[in-house]
């Protein structure tokens, strides 16, 4: 009788039998491999060269003027694809009057974003204060219960917004021009120039394009990287810059068009301690629906922007219900939750919202109104009334 | 000791952006390398491409490496988290699927068709751990120190973890039905 160890192959012959198979010729050879590295290392130097000069992920955002041109880039681009599937370079181009389609899309767009920051520029400097305010504590069961300190934070959140409710519903009277040529500004070159501007707004963006096309059998897919500075003439004649870098991906598959869009403002002297800014936008087209999504987030540095750590955000949708604007906004921070829902122009001096409030001890939801006279804003809720 | 010193001569060189002696050192690295992809891929076109990156990878990175450190460990460091990636982006599932297996009888490559063989059988009868660290002594020829220093575990973990696997391989693989 046979051992058992004697039918069992051995560790050696195991080894044995692996390194007998080892024999599969491998056809890459070291040139090809060297030829790869070559090629690869000129378009990172290319690349290289691009984020010298752009610094592209050192983002911070900036002040309302900035959303606004967010959005005037955003769609001038979007507008010149649809137009000649690249940049319009050499003719102005006045996409709102052109093209009533996206007359409408740019405003509400423009101006949705138009008021994360407020009106005051100098705001931007304060927003790690602004929040650092103490929730409310103490717990309500219903409206009835809405203390004039708890609806004076609910008023405080939506004053943050308030301005830009306001263009959504009442500025659509704005122009945006793509030029191209040779720019210089602050030592480097671009070729392009975007204007954004009306009676009291110029915006400028001075940038470069990278642009990427991918062809499948069904599905297109596009992607145009934008980097460059932003500058916002202030009403004293001084300047507001910042970097901006915008990305905008394009899929096309049969009659379903999904654009993404992402903005990020970031100091233009790089310092990594200032607050980045985020905007993202998603619309997805099909046949003559459409649908938009956008949100905007702030982070308190560079390094809390890279791991993602979101200070303070804000989802918003836009809709057109029986020919009238609904907004839907909803505002999240460390501490609390509040969705202002069916903000509505009820006429040219009152608006209304629902509110939605919810902090770590409290939940609450009510209507409030809002009264325009002259200056000044008169919310009210209930029994409630506060003046901004 | 002899090799290692090459291998950190030829470092150097290739730092300084001098590639003269890159084909013989590619030679002599590249089988454990391609070996170790092909005991995950089990497909040897894949294998190659993964081997393609893996050396440009090598040289992109070549200014941020330690000479006194592992020039093979890092190539298949580098190769399994390739082919890793591979199979993420393409939510691939390791198999070899039977057109795969005609093609290699129809290329005559009846080595590879074997050793694929030999790998499902043998990645059947362990658990990854085992498989890797079999796969990594006797398909790539690193030793036990050099796998132990890759996967971050004690020498005598790795030896017990291959002593276990070639145990079960004992029991299970018929030695005649492979030549």
């Amino acid at each position: 009788m046979k051992n058992i160890n004697e039918e069992m192959i051995s560790d050696k012959e195991i080894v044995e039998l692996i390194d007998k198979q080892k024999n599969y010729y491998i056809k890459l050879s070291s040139d090809e491999i060297l030829n790869k590295y070559y090629l690869e290392q000129q378009n990172i130097d290319k690349i290289l060269v691009k984020k010298a000069r752009f610094n592209v992920w050192k983002f911070i955002l900036p002040s309302f003027a900035c959303c606004f041109l967010a959005f005037g880039i955003t769609f001038g681009v979007l507008y010149s694809m649809d137009q000649s599937g690249t940049s319009s370079g050499g003719n102005i181009v006045n996409v709102v009057e052109k093209n009533e389609k996206y007359k409408q899309i740019i405003s509400d767009e423009l101006l949705t974003f138009t008021n994360f920051n407020n009106n005051d520029l100098t705001q931007t400097n304060n927003i790690k204060n602004i929040y650092n305010r103490q929730s409310i504590k103490e717990k309500f069961d219903d409206e009835q219960t809405l203390t004039y300190e708890q609806f004076n934070e609910v008023v405080d959140e939506y004053e943050k917004l308030e301005n830009g409710v306001y263009n959504i519903f009442n500025i659509n009277n704005y122009q945006i021009a793509v030029e191209q040529g040779n720019y210089e500004f602050l030592n480097e070159k671009f070729d392009f120039k975007m204007n954004v501007f009306n009676d009291d707004i110029n915006i400028e963006y001075f940038y470069n394009q990278d642009e990427v096309i991918d062809i499948d059998d069904d599905e297109k897919e596009e992607e145009i990287v934008l980097n460059g500075y932003y500058s916002f003439t202030n009403l004293d004649n001084t300047k507001t810059i910042y970097k901006a870098r915008f990305s905008n991906k394009t899929e096309t598959e049969e009659d379903e068009v999904e654009n993404e869009i992402e903005a990020v403002f970031y100091d233009y002297n790089n310092d990594e301690t200032k607050p980045v800014y985020e905007i993202k936008k998603e619309q997805e087209t099909e046949n003559l629906d459409v649908e938009v999504a956008y949100s905007y987030s702030i982070y308190n540095s560079i390094e809390d922007y890279k791991r993602e750590r979101v200070y303070y955000s804000v989802e918003y949708e836009v809709e057109n219900v029986n020919n009238e604007k609904e907004l839907e906004i909803k505002v999240t921070n460390l501490e609390k939750e509040i969705e202002f829902k069916n903000i509505r122009q009820i006429d040219e001096t009152h608006f209304s919202f629902e509110f939605e409030y919810e902090s770590e001890k409290v939940e609450s939801s009510a209507t409030a109104y809002i009264e325009y006279i002259n200056e000044k804003r008169i919310y009210t809720c209930n029994n409630l009334t506060i003046e901004k | 000791m002899e090799e290692l010193k090459q291998y950190q001569i030829a470092l150097e060189q290739f730092k300084n952006g001098d590639f003269t002696h890159f084909n013989e050192f590619y030679e002599q690295v590249k089988k454990p390398v391609f070996y170790n992809i092909l005991s995950l891929t089990r497909d040897e076109f894949l294998a190659e491409d993964i081997l393609m990156d893996t050396f440009v990878k090598f040289l992109q990175n070549i200014n941020k490496m330690d000479s006194s450190k592992s020039i093979l460990g890092f190539l298949i460091v580098t190769s399994r988290n390739l082919t890793l990636d591979y199979f993420k982006k393409h939510n691939r599932v390791e198999k070899i699927d039977e057109s795969q297996t005609q093609m290699f009888i129809h290329n005559d490559t009846r080595s590879l068709m074997k050793i694929n063989f030999l790998l499902e059988k043998i990645r059947s009868l362990l658990n990854d751990e085992e498989y890797d660290i079999f796969c990594l002594h006797t398909l790539s020829d690193l030793t036990f120190n050099e796998i132990s220093n890759i996967k971050n575990k004690k020498l005598g973990t790795v030896l017990w973890q291959y002593n276990n696997a070639i145990k079960k391989v004992r029991k299970e693989i018929n030695y005649e039905e492979y030549q």
